[in-house]
């Protein structure tokens, strides 16, 4: 229905918006493309009786968040929704090489279920995958060597990385990045002093306090692995000015330690960051789910007291913060979608993310490896053409086409995992009701809501944490 | 079934059989409405008798009184009507959402380099154009 503003002197209609009752006396209105706005109950009953002529600076606020429709507010929203949805139509940059499935740790909750006797990609092979890559028309693209444990196959990782920025070089592409994921206890001086003069800065896994580490992660045989993943950790910032990060998984065990340790843990080590992130139930994992399967509730809990405590250091000056954390608020603040996992649809399967094994088997993602059906086709048979084709029902794992996600206040701003859902339920498409990932993220998502309805120096911390993106801020008004 | 309510409590069975009129709510709203139970409930759709549809709800949680299960129906009514408003609101707005959404896409849509379809591709269409012309 088209109504006229007079005092604005403009011909508007209302949005379609999603309602969320933050507390007794306010009301998050968010939209599809993502801008919100949250009202007092009697600025909402305005919206509900079409009588918004009355309050001219509610009619602006509502203009700005594209809840009220004019020709101005629709252009803004246009331009939200490329930036967001960009991801779908361009092409794969993100490229994720499994050097080997073979690993010296037996961790809990391996991914790819490595083991001694797996295989390893070969330089023939790598030179496929490689091929592959690079037939794809990008402009910049990124790399990151996974495992097993890469270590074990170094000189392939050279390979790999000299070839690369061979190809990177005729295609006069403007940025190759190249990372590593590893576990550490393979790195040797000669290791070290090669990847500082490649300069990779090594993720490395590490989940916190040593006995949880050592329960997490320990070598083939039981010994605890954190004594050699700490000593190098260390040595490769002191000795060859690397800056390796740690990426910790958080698991039903990591709880009863709860996040102020692993906080803690991390800090000790200079780090600034922290991740709680949730392990994915797929590979050995699905053998161990009663151990480390958590409630999502607990999750919640844990992951809000990480905040809490994280956002009490910043007060005392020490400059902390969650990466999970700075994706969500990122998501709200900005059109910018920093994580893979936190996009609508996620990054799996070529929007942008593609994952390669030691066969040359291609998987939408890195952490959906060890499940067949989710393998899109292989470096030998296919080109990016067909791939993307057999990735194209991937996209119907966007928030907006799925039952319940398609009407949730937050479906702008969270993300659903294949892996996850894959791994839960053996099937891509969520089970909203049933879903680990949406009913914690409903939680978090309200709780940040309401630390910005309250304002002050909490809000300003979580604002503070979010990476400056030129163009994409969206102004969102309490 | 009581005058005043549309549902029926099986307490020895632990469940509830609730039963709605397709003439109100179509059957993909009571499906919808549904769909919001399967975590905390066991769920099922029969047909009823004449326009109804019959839900049964079981639920997950063990030892539950009378209460719980009156409840879960009350919130089951609830949320058939939520679902139904909310489908309503969509389709009225889907006319603005698609417009928008193709603003915002398709301009880019058209601009990805198109994919030359194989020989073979190119021969299976080639037998199947003629045809249509016929």
């Amino acid at each position: 229905m088209l109504t006229y503003c007079e005092e604005k002197n403009k011909i508007f209609t209302l949005n379609e918006y999603f309602p969320f009752s933050l507390d007794s006396e306010h009301t998050l209105l968010t939209t599809r493309h993502g801008r919100w706005v949250i009202l007092s109950n009697d600025e909402y009953n305005l919206i509900k009786s079409n009588t918004l002529d009355q309050k001219p600076e509610l009619f602006q606020k509502l203009e700005e968040a594209g809840i009220i429709l004019t020709k101005e507010s629709v252009k803004k929203i246009i331009q939200d929704l490329r930036r967001e949805n960009g991801q779908i139509i361009s092409l794969p940059t993100y490229h994720v090489i499994d050097v080997t499935n073979r690993c010296n740790f037996n961790c809990i909750y391996c991914h790819p279920d490595a083991r001694p006797e797996k295989d390893d990609l070969d330089e023939n092979m790598a030179r496929k995958v490689l091929d592959f890559i690079f037939s794809i028309p990008m402009g910049h693209c990124q790399i990151i060597i996974q495992g097993g444990e890469p270590l074990l196959k170094w000189d392939l990782i050279k390979f790999i990385y000299q070839e690369a920025k061979k190809r990177a070089k005729e295609k006069n592409m403007a940025e190759l990045r190249f990372s590593i994921t590893t576990n550490l206890s393979l790195m040797t001086e000669e290791i070290a002093k090669e990847m500082a003069e490649m300069k990779i800065n090594p993720a490395v896994s590490f989940d916190g306090p040593k006995e949880l580490h050592n329960k997490h992660r320990p070598f083939i045989g039981g010994k605890g692995s954190y004594d050699a993943v700490v000593y190098w950790f260390q040595k490769l910032k002191k000795d060859y000015q690397l800056k390796p990060s740690f990426l910790p998984l958080i698991t039903n065990i990591s709880l009863k330690y709860g996040p102020r340790v692993i906080v803690d843990e991390l800090l000790k080590f200079g780090e600034r960051l922290v991740f709680f992130k949730t392990f994915r139930p797929s590979g050995r994992a699905l053998a161990h789910l009663k151990e480390l399967e958590m409630k999502p509730e607990d999750f919640f809990n844990f992951w809000k007291e990480g905040i809490e405590y994280c956002i009490s250091l910043n007060k005392k000056g020490i400059k902390i913060k969650e990466r999970g954390t700075v994706y969500m608020v990122g998501n709200i603040l900005t059109s910018h979608r920093g994580s893979m996992c936190q996009r609508r649809p996620c990054g799996a399967g070529g929007f942008p993310m593609l994952s390669y094994g030691c066969d040359g088997t291609i998987s939408a993602c890195d952490s959906v490896r060890s499940i067949d059906f989710l393998s899109l086709g292989n470096v030998n048979t296919d080109n990016y053409q067909t791939i993307r084709e057999k990735a194209l029902p991937l996209l119907a794992l966007a928030p907006d086409l799925i039952p319940i996600c398609s009407s949730c206040p937050f479906m702008a701003y969270c993300g659903i995992c294949l892996a996850d859902t894959a791994g839960r339920e053996n099937d891509i498409y969520p089970k909203i009701p049933r879903s680990f990932s949406c009913k914690w993220q409903k939680m978090a998502f309200k709780y940040l809501f309401k630390k910005f309805l309250a304002g002050g120096e909490d809000a300003q911390i979580l604002r503070s944490w979010i990476p400056s993106f030129p163009n994409s801020y969206r102004k969102c008004q309490t | 079934m009581k005058k005043a309510h549309n549902f029926r409590i099986d307490f020895s069975n632990q469940k509830v059989l609730i039963e709605v009129s397709t003439a109100v709510f179509p059957i993909p709203i009571i499906l919808h409405a549904a769909y919001h139970f399967i975590d905390e409930a066991r769920v099922m759709v029969e047909k009823g008798k004449n326009d109804k549809v019959i839900v049964i709800l079981i639920p997950e949680k063990k030892q539950i009184k009378k209460s719980d299960l009156e409840d879960l129906a009350f919130e089951f009514n609830i949320q058939l009507i939520s679902s139904f408003v909310e489908e309503e609101e969509s389709r009225k707005q889907a006319g603005v959402r698609d417009t928008i959404m193709k603003a915002a896409l398709l301009p880019q849509v058209q601009n990805l380099p198109q994919r030359k379809p194989s020989s073979e591709e190119q021969s299976q269409t080639e037998k199947v154009i003629p045809k249509l012309k016929c």
